[in-house]
């Protein structure tokens, strides 16, 4: 499973979670495939991040080279932070949530 | 030598002051948040006295996740479907990016700078419910922590320039940057305007010391304010330059450890996400 913004979101993709609304009603139901319809009908409700199964389209380089970006990104955004604790330990807390369905 | 071609603080609050005010009923929104006593049918008066206000919050209250079917027309019946303090969040959003997008100029990139804000405003909202701040003011405090960047960007362009050019040459935060050129750092204008426009003074508070909560005694908001702008950056929210300094005061002062927090990231994200989109800042 992978969150991604809706923008990068295709028909055919499958939902790995429901989408619901701020009330909890469900708009789209986990398993539901994609189509321009519905995503047309996602963006209109302002969604902007949706959970999909894309682990099986991708290979394991692909995955690989993901994992690599997120730790330059990272290594580029936290390149100051010298020998502080709390940002250490914000550092690996946000990279463990990046690497999330990257494995 | 001083670089800047401003010499003096009067001349640099003098320029900032130019800044038109945010509009009356935006301001007088931000103050209902810290007012238990204000109703439904008096945050929908206010919101409607101004109808620019009113278009995009029913705007935004339809075009967003909260929408519901058959959509709302009125902030009347918009309060029950979405919540109180939702519609009053969203008027503010709307209230402070139209007056911003309106007065940028100087190439200023107001998108980047609505997706920063938006990001310090959902990790701040999320960070003061783990300890017991109230959330709204810590989201409107996070959404405009940053103002005084937006002023000095339009209202003293050369001054930035130089800014920016000390920022690279010495891979610093943009704050030390600007004490070192202007004497003073986004977060003292932002203050000093605020206060000007007759913000509450929690808010102005925390705006004016977010970035100086390392050497002071300041208050649980602007402690959060701050550490909420550490989490937006490393979370990456709005195309981030790097993660600026933490202060181990403001963590402790708080109790909180990041920690706390991790098990929020893909709900503040996906807040971020929703928010920026509904502003068409994606």
């Amino acid at each position: 499973m992978k969150k991604i913004p809706l923008d990068l979101a295709e028909p055919g993709m499958q939902l790995a979670a429901a989408v619901c609304n701020q009330r909890g009603d469900v708009l789209l139901q986990t398993g539901c495939e994609l189509s321009d319809t519905a995503l047309s009908s996602l963006r209109k409700r302002g969604i902007g991040r949706i959970a999909v199964l894309v682990a099986d389209i991708r290979s394991e380089d692909e995955l690989e080279a993901e994992r690599a970006n997120v730790r330059d990104r990272l290594n580029v955004l936290f390149r100051n932070k010298g020998q502080d604790e709390q940002l250490a330990s914000l550092y690996h807390l946000v990279l463990e949530y990046r690497l999330e369905g990257l494995s | 030598m001083n670089t800047s071609p401003i010499k003096s603080d009067e001349d640099i609050l003098g320029a900032v002051e130019t800044f038109p005010s945010l509009p009356s009923a935006v301001v007088e929104i931000i103050h209902s948040i810290d007012d238990d006593d204000v109703t439904p049918v008096e945050l929908a008066r206010k919101i409607e006295s101004d109808l620019g206000m009113l278009a995009g919050v029913l705007k935004l209250a339809n075009s967003s996740r909260y929408a519901v079917r058959g959509g709302v027309a009125s902030v009347q019946q918009a309060v029950p479907v979405l919540g109180f303090n939702a519609i009053r969040n969203l008027a503010c959003l709307e209230g402070v990016s139209s007056h911003f997008r309106n007065h940028s100029r100087n190439a200023f990139d107001f998108e980047n700078f609505m997706r920063h804000s938006i990001g310090v405003a959902c990790c701040a909202k999320f960070i003061a419910r783990s300890i017991h701040l109230n959330p709204d003011i810590a989201f409107v405090s996070g959404l405009l922590h940053d103002v005084g960047q937006v002023v000095v960007a339009v209202t003293l362009p050369d001054e930035l320039g130089v800014v920016m050019e000390y920022k690279k040459q010495h891979d610093c935060h943009i704050a030390v940057a600007e004490r070192a050129v202007l004497g003073m750092d986004h977060a003292d204008i932002g203050a000093h305007l605020t206060n000007r426009w007759n913000f509450p003074a929690v808010i102005s508070e925390a705006i004016g010391s977010h970035h100086h909560v390392f050497d002071e005694v300041s208050s649980r908001m602007a402690d959060m304010v701050h550490v909420a702008e550490v989490l937006s950056h490393a979370l990456d929210f709005g195309s981030s330059d790097q993660v600026p300094p933490l202060s181990q005061g403001a963590m402790l002062r708080m109790e909180l450890s990041f920690q706390h927090v991790r098990s929020h990231f893909d709900e503040i994200e996906d807040e971020y996400c929703d928010m920026a989109r509904m502003l068409g800042v994606v």
